[in-house]
Formats: structure tokens, C-alpha cells, sequence
């Protein structure tokens, strides 16, 4: 029997299981199918106001950085399973690694490749968030290379021979003991409630798209006009304990985050106001409720779910909603419209449940043995970490995932 | 020690995109200026594999006892400098960093200054390799026992995770049985796990386990050592024991509370806790008493939450499932009054829209709170904006009720007061275990070798718990496995004939590690070297390793 592991997901989970896997002495394979590691969590920020406020996104990038000196551990970014079959108590695995065309290994983040490329913008770059961590990747349809022509520059100029655009698909095949599956959550699609006008107006964003702009920029604008919004709107429960699209949980998470942005907003700009649409709010873990209660303090809490979300003339957002004290519907204008995206499963669930002979339970998350061993599946030998088995935040995904090291470690350790 | 070294300095020139920015070979004659070094080479990228092997092999064949890599900075390096000290088996604390490439080539347009500003780094790291010293591998034994203070659930269970991996278990708990909290839950958590039985089967199984230990009615009074070694001095209904253990696992609950001054009324036969609900329905007689048909037409119960303070997902779950049993096995009219309706749990969603659909009526309130008029024949609770959704006065409904349910507050247990500095663990501000610091999270605490685990760092739902216990037992492994604990290396030493005993370090030191015996005891599996004492000790008597006062000072250039 193999005292190894595959993981598949390099996400908070995935990254946290390997490295807990890898420090008891298990060999671990670690698959992505991104060319970066991180998942979800590599394009939060930091919600630090002049204090903490305890979102966890250092510690999930903490652990990427654990990661580079982990012992037995190789990683297969851009690969996806393409086989599985069980043999000798283990599992046979066929992974495609896609080729990256650069070499992760060799590279050493020089630029030289990104400045020398022909198109604009450059199609070999560092995708955000810019962390040492992601590797360079080529965008294909946008590279002359991959449009026929002959360029191969970045190839040329690369001093450390990393760039090689005549890399070819390969598979690799190799044995392991037991699974994790890590593949986190997919947020969701914000074009399926038309009303919101997500897609239609550019000012309609989602709370990720806030997140990766607050990381990156470290600031906020207007996508319309590249302004400072004065009247933020967030709207929770977007996709979330809402029979209409099918999704009869609550994402547990949203509230959370909403209201750690929102204070993150008001504190940066303390000229703005933030009012945030709820139906409940949903207070849990270590001193959340006394989180709201400073919250409730200095931003609007409306309760009522708007019905629409307009442009007007002024290239101002117009949302209608009922105001409860007054009992009426009232059209606002608002500058930004936030929506709280809630947690949705993976879009490779259905295709893993199928290769690992899983199920799925009746929101779509992989489906957990019962109610108290989340970690386990009906499949012996296949364990669940993180957001892919439900809504969970990083700390509750952390403790998940170690858990889930520790049921793949006693399973290598009986058989 | 600052006599014949012979340190070498390696500059990398990041595969040649250096060049431009830094005079590399001017760099190189000013390092072999420098003294006690003996050899300078320039390679050509350092995160390559060869360039590391060299380097290893110049160690060997040069027989250098120092080393200086010029190139990233120290975090990318780290891995390069093990992957040269496993191969040349030098100490991986000889080799030191000069960060030439973002704070000198990238930061200063000029080639010139940039090459000035390189020269002054490497000057300061050589002048520390000079005065490093190789720190070696410590290991402490360890015990591969645990104690474990709480004998509920999440206590329970984390003694059967650990004694699956190996380790031996002790649970102690203050009531004179096992079983803590969910003892007195009535709640069916799901429809295939009752509480009362899996509770009972996991007693059982402890209970059976030659690994574990039980002692019941006893308490924790004193801990003495450090994690391998803990000495837990114990009494047990007044006889006094001493315990070894490995690590300790904090697993008590939490209490809960009825906050009178929050509803402004007090309990009666009428009005009762969700406790007190939940004891009745652990028994059919009293259930039947209760709730069975004999009442007539008494027939509406009302359940109150988020009148205390905000409401949880476990009296949420609670109350959602006590509802739908209520409703359907004894036909109440089943009324539940909310602010917000915690749904944060698997399921809970799902259970809310299914009690609606049964019949039970779910009323939300808003600022507006609720008036009641309480009596001995019936209650009566007044809920404003329900018609209209105008929340007015005057649009208020009265609600007739003949037994109310009232939400408590889940609070931290009395004695976390006494048991958190016995322990020598912080509390965050609610005075729940463990400080709020999501570094800590899930169950890590400020002292080494101790873990909080389940609802005393804050309440949470039971597969949570279960989570939670996977994941301690699996620490607690990865610490004491082998029955050796790892002491962290670059940690903090007293010069004992410096200190005055005036116990700064002892009230600064953040993991609790410091004691003293005629000087201050630094504890070497309790440092986590984080230099608070070094820093403040009025006297200068505590310094970290290879990180003196007199190599900082060396490499900021003062001697």
C-alpha cells in the first residue's frame, strides 16, 4: 500500500490538507488545474482597518508560502485528472499536465519577457494577484506564436531558458493510497438575476470583483468612470438561500465578508456611505456579533432584498426596494452596487463525483458519509476538504481540511 | 569566535539581468576586501539547481565556515540556502542573506548608487556571518499521552481520534460523568443521529479503550512544565494526583443564561428556557405533562429569540427542530419570534422553509422589539408592522400564547476565569478561550503545547466540534510524534549573572514561557522566539540566538 496522497485542489484546503499530509511524513501529490496556487483566496484582501478584523486571508497566504519549502511534496499546476482507476487498495492516476510554456522551476520573475512581447497588452504576463507565488502564463489567443506567426521573442530573451513555446501536452501516471478532494466552491453567477443588472451596467459589481480590486489597486473606483463611489450598496443573500435559482442554503459566509468590507470601505472613505440590504444577517463564530453591533454603528442596514437595479441618465444606479418604516417602495440612487455572490459547488463537481464515484448531496456539494463525518465519503479511500463539501470560511475550511489530513493518515495507517 | 572564519560570498546575477543595474565585478574585488572572507564567486542564477551544488562543493573544497548569498531576498532564498547546507552539511544558520536585488538593483535607477548601496549590504552581512554560530538540531522527549480537560463531545472525541493514532488520553471532568453538555439535549440534530445516543455510544467506547483515561469529578489546579513534559496536578473529589502529559486539550462548553434584564420578565411555569424545554423533552412523562393533550385548548407555544443579544445557529437549530416536532407530533400551534434567523448550518435553511411549510408561523421583528403582558393564565406578546409592514404603534398584533420559550445567552464558563491563567491561555474579550487572532485559528493558543478545542473558544454547531477534534488529534500528532518534540531554534537565552529578577520578561512574555528560579527560566519548548523579553529586558540579559545584540550591532556597522 502507498503511504501517498493525491489532492486535488491547491486552493486554502487543498494547500492546508498537503501540508499537513506532508509534514507526517506522506508523500503527497498535489494537483491544480489553474497555472496559479491559492484558489478563491488568492484574490481577497486584507481587511484590516486600524485594527484586524480577523478575515484570515494572511493565514491562508501564509500557508501558500509554507507550500515552497513543504518536504514530499510535487505539484502539478495546470494538470487536471484525467483517469482513475482503483488497483492494489490504492488508486492508478493519469493527470494532463497543459503546458504552461513556461517552466515555474527556471523562471525567476525578471519581466524581461513581459516587456519584450510585441502585443499589447502583453500576452506572457504574471496574472494577478502579483504574489511570487503565480506563475507566468501565455495568453494563446492573443499570442502571435499560437496565431501562426513567428515570433518567439519571449523564448529568446528569457536568460534563464524558462519560456519554451514547444511544449506539448503530457500525461503523467503514478499510484497513490488515498484522495482528497479540495476543489473549493464556484461563486454564483451573478448574470442569472437579470433584475440586479449585472452585466448590463458596469457600476453592478460582485463582492469578489471588490475584493480582487482592494488587493490589487488597494483602492476603490467606479468601473464606469474610474471615480470614488460616495454611496456604496451591498446587496447580500445574492444567490443565497433563494429557492428561485435552486439554491435553498445560506453560503454562511457572505454576511461575514459583506460587513468586513463594508467597514474596510468606510474606513478608507469615511465621506462615503454604505448600506447593505439583507434578510437576516447571520452572526457566528469567534466575536461576529460584536463585529455587527460596532457595524450597525456607522453603515445602513436595510431590510428588504431590492426588486431592481436600474441605470438612470446621470449615469447614477437606481435601486428600488420597500422601506419597511415607512411602507413603501422607494427608488435610491446609488454610485456602486456590491453584490454578496454566494457559494456555489465547484464547476468540476459533477465530472469528479463521476471519476471518483462520488455523490453529491442535494445542493450539489460533494456529498459528506452523514451529517458528523464530513470528511469522509461513501467511497472508501476518498476524503472531502473545505468549501466543496459545503459553505465554510477559511478558518472553518482550515480546521475541514487538517481533519481531513488526519482521515487519510489513519486510513493509510490501518490498511 | 570572530578568529578564522572563512566565509565565502556568492552573487547571483539572476540570470544575467543584474548586469545592468549593479557593477557585479566591482562588487566581487570589494567582497574579497572584505575580512575573513576567502573566496567570491559570481553565478549565475542561484534558484537553478546546479548553481545550489556548487556552491556546495566550493564549501567543501574551500572548507568555508560562513556564507553570504547577494542576490533575492530572504525569502526566496531560504530554500536555496537548505538545498546548499543539506548538500555541504554546513549549518543552514552559517549562511546569511544580502538582498542586492530588490533593495539595491531595483530600487536605485543609478548603477552607481545601486553598486554603493550593494557594497554597504554586504558589508553588514559579512560582518554578521562573521559572528553567527551554528545552532543545532534540539529535541526534547516527549510523552505520548494527552490530557484532556472536558469530558463532553468535542472532549470525547478527540480522545478517540488520538488514541486511533497512537496516543494515550486523559479525560477529566469536573461532574461526576462523562457526557457534558449534550447530556441534557433533546434536539434531534439530524434524523439519524439522536444526541442522547451518540453521546451514549461514544461514553461507551471511551469508556472500553484501554488508552484512555477517565477520571470524573476531578479538577485541574496546578501546570507545572512544558509541552512533551506537562505536569498536571489534579484533585479528585479532594485526593490530590500528579499527571504527565504530552499536550493539553481544552474542551469545557460554555454555560448558558437566562438575561432577565433583556426580556423584563422573570421564568415561571408559563415561561421557560430552552433548557428547561429541552430537560422535559429528554423525558416522555414529563413531555406528555407538558405538552400531551390534557390542557384543552391551551395549545399555542411561542418561541422568542434574539431578545438577549443576537441569536445563534445552534438555538436557531434548536428551536427550528423542536418546532417541527411540536407541531407535528403534538399538534401546537407553533409560533417562532425572530430578529434574525440564524441559518449559518448545513441544513438550517432547509428546515426553516420546511417548518413554514408546515404550519409554523415565523413573525420577524425589527427595532421595534416586542412588548409582552405576562400572567398566570396567559401570555400575550404584542408584534408591531405585521400587517402593513409599516412599523408603526398602531399597527400592533397581539399574539395569545400559553407557554413561551425564551432564547438564553451562551456564555463562557465561570471557571475559564481561574482555568485560563492556570493554563497560562488568553481569553478574548466576551471571555471565551483563546485569543481572537486569526493566526491561532482553529485551535492553536498563545502557549505551546496547549489547544482549545469546540465550543469554549466560541459556541458552534456539532459537526463543527467533530471537525475540530480531527483536526487537534492530528496536531498534537504531528508534535509528539516519536515521542520527541522539536524546540525552536533561534529562541531566547538568559545570562543569568545579568538579571536583576525584575520580572519584565515574565509579565511581557506572550507564550507564558518565562519562570524563574533565582534568574528568569526561559523555557526552551515554550519560546517561540519572538524577542519581546529580549528587546525589553531592562538589564540586556536576554538575547535570541543569531540575533545578539552584538551581531545586530555588527551588522548595522556599529562596534
Amino acid at each position: 500500500m502507498d503511504k501517498s496522497v493525491l489532492v486535488i485542489g491547491a486552493g486554502v484546503a487543498g494547500i492546508t490538507t498537503s501540508l499537513e499530509l506532508a509534514n507526517s511524513g506522506v508523500q503527497v501529490v498535489l494537483v491544480e488545474k489553474s497555472p496559479g496556487l491559492g484558489g478563491a483566496v488568492a484574490s481577497y484582501c486584507c481587511k484590516a482597518t486600524d485594527q484586524c478584523n480577523k478575515c484570515s486571508v494572511c493565514v491562508a497566504n501564509q500557508k501558500m508560502e509554507e507550500l515552497w519549502s513543504a518536504p514530499n511534496l510535487s505539484l502539478f499546476t495546470n494538470s487536471v485528472i484525467q483517469k482513475l482507476a482503483r488497483s492494489d487498495g490504492g488508486f492508478h492516476i493519469t493527470v494532463t499536465h497543459k503546458p504552461s510554456y513556461v517552466d515555474d522551476d527556471k523562471c525567476i520573475r525578471c519581466q524581461l519577457c513581459t516587456e519584450k512581447c510585441p502585443t499589447t497588452p502583453s500576452s506572457i504576463f504574471l496574472p494577478p494577484p502579483h504574489s511570487s507565488l503565480q506563475s507566468y502564463v501565455i495568453d494563446t489567443d492573443r499570442c502571435l506564436h499560437f496565431q501562426g506567426k513567428k515570433c518567439n521573442l519571449c523564448q529568446e530573451v528569457c536568460p534563464a531558458g524558462a519560456v519554451d513555446l514547444s511544449q506539448k501536452e503530457r500525461e503523467e501516471n503514478f499510484q497513490v493510497g488515498a484522495i482528497v478532494v479540495a476543489t473549493g466552491f464556484s461563486p454564483f453567477d451573478p448574470t442569472r438575476k437579470k433584475r440586479y443588472g449585472y452585466g448590463a451596467y458596469p457600476d453592478v459589481i460582485t463582492a469578489l470583483e471588490l475584493e480582487e480590486q482592494l488587493r490589487i489597486e488597494g483602492k476603490l473606483s467606479r468601473p464606469s468612470d474610474g471615480n470614488q463611489p460616495k454611496q456604496i450598496a451591498f446587496i447580500q443573500c445574492f444567490g443565497s438561500r433563494d429557492a428561485h435559482v435552486g439554491n435553498n442554503y445560506c453560503s454562511r459566509v457572505c454576511c461575514t465578508y459583506t460587513m468586513r468590507l463594508a467597514n474596510l470601505l468606510k474606513f478608507k472613505h469615511p465621506d462615503s456611505s454604505v448600506t447593505i440590504f439583507y434578510m437576516d444577517i447571520q452572526t457566528f463564530g469567534k466575536e461576529f456579533e460584536q463585529f455587527y453591533q460596532q457595524c450597525r454603528q456607522k453603515i445602513t442596514f436595510i431590510r428588504d432584498m431590492p426588486s431592481l437595479i436600474q441605470q438612470d441618465g446621470n449615469n447614477k444606479l437606481l435601486i428600488t426596494y420597500q422601506d419597511r418604516k415607512e411602507g413603501q417602495v422607494v427608488r435610491s440612487n446609488f454610485d456602486l452596487a456590491v453584490l454578496s455572490v454566494g457559494l456555489c459547488p465547484g464547476e468540476d463537481t459533477a465530472k469528479l463525483v463521476e471519476l471518483l464515484g462520488l455523490q453529491t448531496n442535494e445542493h450539489g456539494f460533494f456529498k459528506s458519509l452523514s451529517p458528523l463525518q464530513t470528511n469522509e465519503t461513501e467511497a472508501e479511500g476518498i476524503f472531502l476538504a473545505g468549501t466543496c463539501q459545503g459553505p465554510r470560511d477559511i478558518s472553518e475550511s482550515i480546521a475541514h481540511s487538517i481533519g481531513a489530513a488526519e482521515k487519510a493518515l489513519a486510513y493509510l495507517g490501518a490498511e | 569566535m570572530t578568529e578564522g572564519k572563512r566565509i565565502g560570498v556568492f552573487l547571483c546575477n539572476c540570470g544575467g539581468s543584474l548586469d545592468a543595474h549593479l557593477d557585479l565585478k566591482k562588487l566581487k574585488q570589494y567582497c574579497q576586501g572584505l575580512p575573513q572572507v576567502v573566496y567570491v564567486e559570481e553565478l549565475r542564477t542561484f534558484c537553478l539547481p546546479e548553481d545550489p551544488q556548487k556552491i556546495a562543493s566550493v564549501i567543501k573544497k574551500e572548507n568555508l565556515s560562513g556564507v553570504v548569498l547577494a542576490g533575492c531576498p530572504q525569502r526566496n532564498s531560504e530554500s536555496i540556502a537548505s538545498a546548499i547546507a543539506r548538500e555541504s552539511h554546513l549549518s543552514q544558520h552559517l549562511i546569511s542573506f544580502a538582498n542586492i536585488r530588490e533593495q539595491c538593483a531595483w530600487a536605485y535607477p543609478q548603477r552607481e548608487t545601486a553598486t554603493l548601496q550593494a557594497e554597504k549590504m554586504l558589508a553588514s552581512a559579512v560582518a554578521r556571518n562573521i559572528r553567527l554560530h551554528p545552532l543545532e538540531e534540539e529535541e526534547l522527549s516527549a510523552e505520548k499521552s494527552v490530557l484532556i480537560i472536558g469530558g463532553g463531545i468535542g472532549g470525547i472525541q478527540t480522545a478517540l481520534e488520538l488514541s486511533r493514532m497512537g496516543f494515550g488520553a486523559t479525560i477529566l471532568e469536573k461532574k461526576p460523568h462523562l457526557g457534558g453538555l449534550m447530556k441534557g439535549t433533546a434536539a434531534p440534530f439530524d434524523s439519524v443521529i439522536q444526541p442522547l445516543e451518540l453521546i451514549s455510544s461514544r461514553i461507551e467506547t471511551a469508556t472500553k479503550d484501554p488508552s484512555i483515561d477517565i477520571l470524573t469529578s476531578s479538577e485541574l489546579v496546578k501546570l507545572e512544565g512544558e509541552p512533551g513534559r506537562y505536569q498536571a496536578h489534579i484533585k479528585q473529589k479532594g485526593k490530590k494526583k500528579t499527571l504527565t502529559a504530552g499536550a493539553i486539550v481544552v474542551a469545557t462548553g460554555y454555560l448558558v443564561s437566562f438575561p432577565q434584564e433583556r426580556y423584563g420578565f422573570p421564568l415561571s411555569q408559563r415561561v421557560i428556557t430552552q433548557s428547561q424545554l429541552s430537560a422535559i423533552l429528554a423525558d416522555e412523562k414529563k413531555t406528555q405533562a407538558l405538552l400531551g393533550g390534557a390542557k384543552g385548548k391551551e395549545k399555542n407555544i411561542i418561541f422568542i429569540l434574539g431578545m438577549g443579544g443576537e441569536s445563534t445557529p445552534l438555538t436557531t437549530a434548536f428551536t427550528l427542530k423542536v418546532s417541527s416536532l411540536i407541531k407535528e407530533k403534538y399538534n401546537w400551534n407553533v409560533f417562532i419570534i425572530y430578529n434574525n434567523i440564524k441559518v449559518a448550518g448545513e441544513g438550517l435553511e432547509a428546515l426553516f422553509r420546511q417548518c413554514r411549510s408546515q404550519g409554523i408561523i415565523l413573525l420577524r421583528y425589527d427595532e421595534l422589539r416586542p412588548g409582552f403582558t405576562i400572567s398566570k393564565e396567559k401570555i400575550g406578546i404584542r408584534l408591531g408592522g405585521l400587517l402593513t409592514s409599516l412599523e408603526k404603534e398602531e399597527e400592533e398584533v397581539t399574539i395569545p400564547g400559553h407557554l413561551m420559550v425564551v432564547e438564553e445567552r451562551i456564555e463562557p464558563e465561570s471557571d475559564f476565569e481561574n482555568l485560563a491563567p492556570l493554563l497560562g491561555i488568553n481569553v478574548d474579550p466576551q471571555g471565551f478561550l483563546q485569543k481572537d487572532n486569526p493566526h491561532l485559528f482553529p485551535i492553536a493558543t498563545n502557549k505551546a503545547g496547549v489547544f482549545v478545542m469546540g465550543s469554549c473558544h466560541h459556541p458552534m454547531l456539532l459537526p463543527f466540534i467533530m471537525e475540530e477534534a480531527a483536526a487537534t488529534a492530528l496536531h498534537i500528532a504531528e508534535q509528539l510524534s516519536e515521542g520527541k518534540i522539536r524546540v525552536f531554534k533561534e529562541r531566547a537565552m538568559v545570562d543569568k549573572g545579568k538579571c536583576t529578577l525584575c520580572l519584565t520578561c515574565i509579565r511581557l512574555c506572550p507564550h507564558n514561557a518565562i519562570s524563574y528560579d533565582r534568574a528568569a527560566v526561559i523555557s526552551e519548548a515554550l519560546c517561540q522566539g519572538c524577542g519581546v523579553c529580549a528587546s525589553e529586558c531592562p538589564a540586556e540579559a536576554i538575547e535570541i540566538r543569531n540575533y545578539t545584540t552584538h551581531q545586530l550591532m555588527a551588522e548595522i556597522g556599529v562596534s
